[in-house]
C-alpha cells in the first residue's frame, strides 16, 4: 500500500495525517505540549518535546491504518513558521527553540533595517520580532556562547526531518520566513548576512518543497524506516496548498487560534512569502488573537463554559453588535512596533449584553482581517473565499467573515498537516502539480452577503478607531 | 421622638427612623424595578414607588412605636429628575421617565437653538441635558398634556401630596426639573417660554411651589395616618435631591467636608456659601439647598451602574466577593465608565464606554479593579476641575452602597489620589430626617447631629504617580474616543426607534441584559 504521511507540528500539538492511494484520511493529533515563558513577552519550546510528540504520533497514526514494513509511505513534514531551532555540534539543541510567538527581539529587528535599509525590498516584509534572524541576532547579543557551539540554524520542521533522515536542509517557503532570504532569487540574501555578518554556513541550503529531503534512517516505528521525505512546507503554506490556492488571486482565511489572510499573488509584492510552487507568492497577513479572542473573553467572562456555547450567544445579537466594536490586538498588533493599538472594547453601554460583547469579537477579528488586507493591498477574489481551521466551523463567523469581505465563501476542513500529505504525494509524482490534487473544491455559500451594508459601515468606523488609538496617529 | 427619612433611589425605596440624636433606630426597604418599555426609554411606576414608601413608613413607624419614639416628623429624598404627569386627585397618568432616559434628547437639542447652552446653565445652574425633566415633558403624549394632565411632580410632591401635603417642591428636586431658576429661587419664566415653544403644554401645567429644603410643607392625612401607622398631623417636611440629603445626612460643610455618593451613579458633592463663579460652561450642576448653602454636584450619571453592568456580565452571583478579589496591584487596562453618557466634567450623553489595554493575560482579578479604578479616575479628574475653579473640598466622605466595601473603596482612593472616609448607615434617608427634624422644630439647622465616619481609605503611596499618570491618560482617552460616540449615538437603536418603532421592538426582545438583573448584583 502506498501512504503519504502528512506532519503538522503545531504551536501547541502536532497532528498526523494519513493519505492512502484511494485518497481515504485518517488523523491523529498529539496532546499539548508545553509552552514556557520565562520572561515576559518570551514563547520558547523544548525540541525534544516536538520530537517525541511526533514519534508518537506518527506511530499512532500508521498503527490505525494497519501501516506495515511492506507499505510504502512517504513523508512530507510541516510546522510552524519563523522559530528558531540552534542544533549544536554534538546535534542536540543549543537552547531551546524561541518560538514565532516571541516578541523580545525588538531592538534587533531596529538594527536589522539600520544595517539592511532595503531588506524589506529584498526579503517582502519589515523584520518583525517574529522572525528568525531577529531571533538569531538576539541570542548572538545575549547569549553569546550558545552561539559559539551552533553548527546550524533550523526551522522547527527541518530541525524534525534532519532528526530522521540527517539531512540539513529547508525549503523556500519556510526560508522566506526567516527575514534573510531573496524573495526574488529565492537563495539566503548575501547582501543580508554579509551587512549582519552572519556566516552563510550556519543556514540549511534552500531547496524546492518536493524535493527529495532524504530517507528515514532513524526511526522506532518500523514502517517509517527507509520511507522517502520531501523537503515540505511551512505551515502557512501547507495551509494554502490544502485550500487550493493554486492560482494568483486565490485568498483563504484560517480562522484558528491566531486569524490569518492569505492571498497568492504571480510577482513578488511587499508582504509576501515565497509560494511552495516556483512562480508564485504568498501573502500571509496575521492576527495574534483570532479565535484566542474569543477563548480569551469566555476565560474572562465564564470560565468553564465550552467555546461553542458561550459563542452560539452571539446569534442573538444584531450586525455591528449594538454599535459595540472590539478591537483584537489581544496579543499587540502584529507588524507595528513602536506599540500599535490596544486591545478594546469601545461604545460600550449598560444595554449591551454578554450576546453583544461575543459577537463585537467575532466582528472585530474580521474587520481586522480586511484592514490587514486592505492595508497590504491584497486583491479580492472575485468568486469565493475559503474558510479553513477551527473558526470556520462556526456558521456565523464564517457569515460575518464573508460579509466583511463582501465576498461568498466555502469552507474546508483539510488543514495543514493534509497539506503536507500532498506536498508528499507531489514530490512522489502522484500528481504532477498541486493544481492536479483533485478534490480541492467545496460548495459555495452566499449566506453572510445580506449583512454586507452595514458591516462595511462598521468597518469604516472600526478603521477610524484603530486609527485614533495607535500612538503617535 | 424620631423622625423618618424615606429615600426613593433608582433600586430601591428606603425607610430610615432616627432618633434625637440623629441615631438609626429602625430601618425597612424595597427594591423597585426599572422597565424598558423602548430603546432608550427607563421608567418606573410612581404608584408603586408610592405603594412601598407606605408600606415601608407602616414599617418602621411600628418598629419605633413600640420602642416608645413615635414618629413626628417624615421627609423625602429623591433621585431627581424623574417627572410624572398627574390628574386632579394627584394620581399618576404615565409611568415616570428616570434620569437615563434618553426620550429628552430632541427636545434638548431644540433648547440648546432657543437659548444657548451658557444662558440655560446661568438660569438653572444645571448643564443643558436630556437626563432633566422638562425635556422628558416635552416629549409627552397626551398623558402629559391638559386636559388629562394638571400638574408635574416629581417622586417627592407626588407622595407628599397623597399624603395630606400642599404641593410643594423643595429647591434641590425643582432645580433638577431643569426648569428653576437658582437665583430667583422659584421656577424660571424664561425657561419655560422657551421650552413652551415646542411644547405648549409646558407653559399651562403647573409643578409645585418651590421651597428651602427642611420647610414643613403639611400634615399626614387620617387616612394616610391609618395606612401608615402614624399619627394624624404626623409633619409632614420639604426634603432634598438624594445627593443634597446625603451631604445633609453624612455631615458636609461649606469648605471642609464633601460627600462622594457611590450609587448608581457616582457624584461628588461640595457646598459653598455662595453660588459658585466658574462653572459656567462646566458639566457641573449647582443648587441652593437653603439660603446662602449652595452645592455643586459634578459626577458620573452610570458610575454605579456600570460596575453593577459588570457584575451582572461576568455572572458571579456574589458581587462582594468580586469586587473584594480585585487584583492589588495596578493593572494597565483603563475603563472609560461612561457606559450611559459621560461624566458631568465633559456633559456629554452620546458618551460611551469603553475598555483599553486589554491582554492576553489579563485576568479578572485585573478587570474588576480597572472597573473600580474607574470610579477613582473620575473623581480625580472631579476633584482637580473643583480645586481649580476655586471650590475647597476639603475631607470626602463616601456615602452609598459602593462605600461599604473597603477594598473597594482603596481601589477608588488610590486610583483618585484623594483619601476617602466611609460614612456609612443610609445617609440620603439620614438626611431627609434630619430635615424632617428641623421642619418640626426637633433640630437646629445650623447644629444638626454630627457623624462619625469608618476608617479611612488613603492611597497607596507606591502608586501615586502612576495613578497620576492613568488620571491624565483617561482623560486623553476620552478625547480621542469622543468624535466616535457622537456618531455612534445617532446610530444607536434608541435614535433609529425614534423614526421606526418597529426597529426597537425588535432589538428589544434580542439583546441586553435586565436593568433588573443589574440592581440585583448590587453591592459594592
Amino acid at each position: 500500500m502506498d501512504l503519504l504521511l502528512g506532519v503538522d507540528l503545531g504551536t501547541t500539538a502536532c497532528k498526523v495525517t494519513v493519505v492512502a492511494s484511494d485518497l481515504a484520511v485518517s488523523s491523529v493529533s498529539s496532546p499539548p505540549y508545553p509552552i514556557s515563558a520565562p520572561h515576559r513577552e518570551w514563547a520558547e519550546q523544548d525540541p525534544h518535546a516536538w520530537g517525541a510528540a511526533v514519534d508518537t504520533t506518527i506511530q499512532r497514526a500508521l498503527d490505525s491504518v494497519r501501516a506495515g514494513l511492506h507499505d510504502h509511505v512517504t513523508l512530507s513534514i510541516t510546522g510552524q513558521m519563523h522559530s528558531l531551532v540552534l542544533l549544536d555540534f554534538d546535534g542536540d539543541p543549543a537552547r531551546p527553540a524561541i518560538l514565532w510567538a516571541d516578541r523580545r527581539a525588538t531592538a534587533e529587528c531596529t538594527m536589522i533595517e539600520n544595517k539592511v535599509p532595503n531588506v524589506a525590498a529584498i526579503t517582502g516584509n519589515p523584520p518583525l520580532p517574529a522572525f528568525t534572524l531577529p531571533q538569531l541576532l538576539w541570542v548572538r547579543r545575549h547569549e553569546p556562547d550558545v552561539l559559539s557551539r551552533t553548527s546550524h540554524v533550523l526551522l522547527p520542521k527541518d530541525y524534525l526531518r534532519w532528526r530522521y533522515t540527517g539531512r540539513v536542509v529547508t525549503d523556500w517557503t519556510d526560508a522566506s520566513g526567516t527575514g534573510m532570504l531573496d524573495s526574488a532569487t529565492r537563495e539566503w540574501s548575501t547582501t543580508i548576512l554579509s551587512a549582519l555578518e552572519i556566516d552563510l554556513e550556519l543556514l540549511p541550503p534552500v531547496a524546492d518543497p518536493v524535493a527529495d529531503g532524504g530517507a528515514v534512517e532513524l526511526s522506532a516505528s518500523p514502517a517509517l524506516q527507509g520511507a522517502r521525505t520531501a523537503v515540505g512546507v511551512g505551515d502557512q503554506f501547507s495551509e494554502a496548498i490544502s485550500a487550493g490556492l493554486t492560482h494568483a488571486g486565490d485568498m483563504a482565511i484560517i480562522l484558528g487560534t491566531s486569524a490569518v489572510v492569505l492571498g497568492v499573488s504571480d510577482h513578488p509584492v511587499p508582504g509576501s512569502f515565497c509560494h511552495a510552487q516556483s512562480d508564485l507568492w504568498l501573502r500571509l497577513d496575521s492576527l495574534h488573537a483570532g479565535g484566542k479572542s474569543l477563548q480569551w473573553l469566555r476565560d474572562l467572562l465564564m470560565p468553564g463554559e465550552s467555546l461553542a456555547a458561550f459563542t452560539s450567544a452571539a446569534r442573538s445579537a444584531p450586525p455591528g453588535a449594538h454599535d459595540l466594536l472590539f478591537l483584537p490586538f489581544l496579543m499587540g498588533e502584529r507588524g507595528a512596533r513602536g506599540g500599535g493599538a490596544p486591545g478594546a472594547f469601545v461604545g460600550l453601554t449598560t444595554e449591551h449584553g454578554r450576546n453583544d460583547l461575543v459577537r463585537a469579537v467575532l466582528e472585530g477579528v474580521a474587520f481586522e482581517l480586511r484592514r490587514l488586507q486592505q492595508k497590504r493591498g491584497t486583491p479580492l477574489p472575485t468568486d469565493v473565499l475559503t474558510l479553513k481551521g477551527g473558526g470556520a466551523q462556526n456558521e456565523l463567523w464564517c457569515q460575518i467573515v464573508s460579509g466583511v469581505f463582501g465576498i461568498p465563501y466555502r469552507t474546508t476542513h483539510r488543514d495543514a498537516a493534509y497539506g503536507a500529505a500532498i506536498t508528499a504525494g507531489v514530490s512522489q509524482g502522484w500528481w504532477p502539480d498541486w493544481n492536479s490534487v483533485p478534490g480541492l473544491n467545496d460548495p459555495i455559500n452566499e449566506s453572510g452577503l445580506p449583512n454586507v451594508d452595514i458591516l462595511n459601515d462598521r468597518y469604516t468606523r472600526y478603521c477610524a478607531v484603530v486609527d485614533a488609538l495607535t500612538p503617535g496617529s | 421622638m424620631s423622625t423618618v427619612g424615606i429615600d426613593l433611589g433608582t433600586s430601591g425605596v428606603r425607610a430610615v427612623a432616627f432618633n434625637d440624636q440623629g441615631q438609626q433606630i429602625a430601618t425597612a426597604a424595597e427594591k423597585t424595578s426599572l422597565k424598558r418599555p423602548r430603546e432608550g426609554w427607563v421608567v418606573l411606576d410612581a404608584e408603586a414607588v408610592l405603594r412601598s414608601a407606605e408600606s415601608l413608613l407602616a414599617s418602621v413607624a411600628g418598629k419605633v412605636a413600640g420602642q416608645g419614639d413615635p414618629v413626628r416628623a417624615i421627609a423625602l429624598s429623591s433621585q431627581g429628575e424623574v417627572v410624572v404627569p398627574v390628574d386632579r386627585e394627584g394620581h399618576a397618568l404615565s409611568l415616570a421617565p428616570v434620569s437615563m432616559d434618553a426620550r429628552g434628547e430632541p427636545a434638548a437639542r431644540a433648547m440648546s437653538e432657543r437659548l444657548d447652552a451658557e444662558r440655560v446653565q446661568h438660569i438653572t445652574g444645571q448643564p443643558l441635558n436630556r437626563m432633566f425633566s422638562v425635556y422628558k415633558i416635552a416629549a409627552g403624549d397626551a398623558a402629559w398634556r391638559p386636559p388629562a394632565a394638571s400638574a408635574y411632580r416629581a417622586l417627592t410632591d407626588f407622595i407628599t401630596v397623597r399624603w395630606g401635603a400642599a404641593p410643594a417642591i423643595d429647591w434641590t428636586l425643582a432645580a433638577r426639573t431643569g426648569l428653576f431658576d437658582v437665583d430667583a429661587e422659584t421656577w424660571s419664566t424664561e425657561m419655560v417660554a422657551a421650552a413652551a415653544v415646542n411644547a405648549p403644554w409646558l407653559a399651562e401645567v403647573p409643578f409645585s411651589e418651590c421651597v428651602p429644603s427642611g420647610t414643613p410643607i403639611g400634615t399626614v392625612s387620617a387616612e394616610t395616618a391609618e395606612r401608615c401607622g402614624v399619627s394624624t398631623g404626623t409633619a409632614l417636611v420639604a426634603g432634598a435631591h438624594d445627593q443634597a440629603a446625603s451631604f445633609i445626612g453624612a455631615g458636609g460643610i461649606a469648605g471642609s467636608v464633601s460627600t462622594f455618593a457611590l450609587g448608581s451613579s457616582d457624584c461628588l458633592t461640595v457646598e459653598t456659601t455662595h453660588r459658585p463663579a466658574g462653572v459656567a460652561g462646566t458639566g457641573f450642576a449647582t443648587y441652593p439647598w437653603r439660603p446662602a448653602h449652595w452645592l455643586t454636584l459634578a459626577g458620573t450619571a452610570a458610575g454605579g451602574w456600570t460596575l453593577d453592568w459588570y457584575v451582572a456580565l461576568t455572572g458571579v452571583g456574589n458581587a462582594d466577593a468580586l469586587l473584594s478579589e480585585s487584583s492589588p496591584e495596578p493593572p494597565p487596562v483603563i475603563v472609560l465608565p461612561y457606559l450611559a453618557g459621560s461624566g458631568t466634567l465633559d456633559n456629554d450623553p452620546s458618551g460611551r464606554g469603553a475598555v483599553i489595554g486589554l491582554t492576553l493575560d489579563l485576568s479578572r482579578a485585573q478587570l474588576t479593579r480597572a472597573f473600580l479604578e474607574a470610579a477613582g479616575y473620575e473623581l480625580g479628574n472631579i476633584v482637580a476641575a473643583f480645586t481649580a475653579t476655586d471650590m475647597p473640598v476639603g475631607q470626602i466622605r463616601a456615602v452609598g452602597a459602593g462605600a461599604t466595601n473597603p477594598i473597594a473603596l482603596g481601589i477608588r482612593a488610590s486610583a483618585a489620589g484623594v483619601p476617602l472616609s466611609p460614612a456609612l448607615g443610609n445617609a440620603s434617608a439620614r438626611g431627609a430626617a434630619l430635615l424632617a427634624g428641623v421642619g418640626c422644630g426637633l433640630f437646629d439647622i445650623d447644629d444638626l447631629p454630627s457623624i462619625t465616619p469608618g476608617d479611612t481609605a488613603y492611597p497607596d503611596p507606591d502608586t501615586v504617580a502612576w495613578y497620576a499618570q492613568q488620571r491624565q491618560t483617561y482623560r486623553e482617552l476620552y478625547r480621542v474616543l469622543k468624535p466616535f460616540n457622537r456618531r455612534f449615538a445617532v446610530d444607536h437603536p434608541s435614535a433609529r426607534a425614534r423614526e421606526n418603532p418597529s426597529e426597537a421592538t425588535k432589538g428589544r426582545s434580542t439583546t441586553h441584559a435586565s436593568t433588573d438583573a443589574h440592581h440585583d448584583t448590587r453591592r459594592r
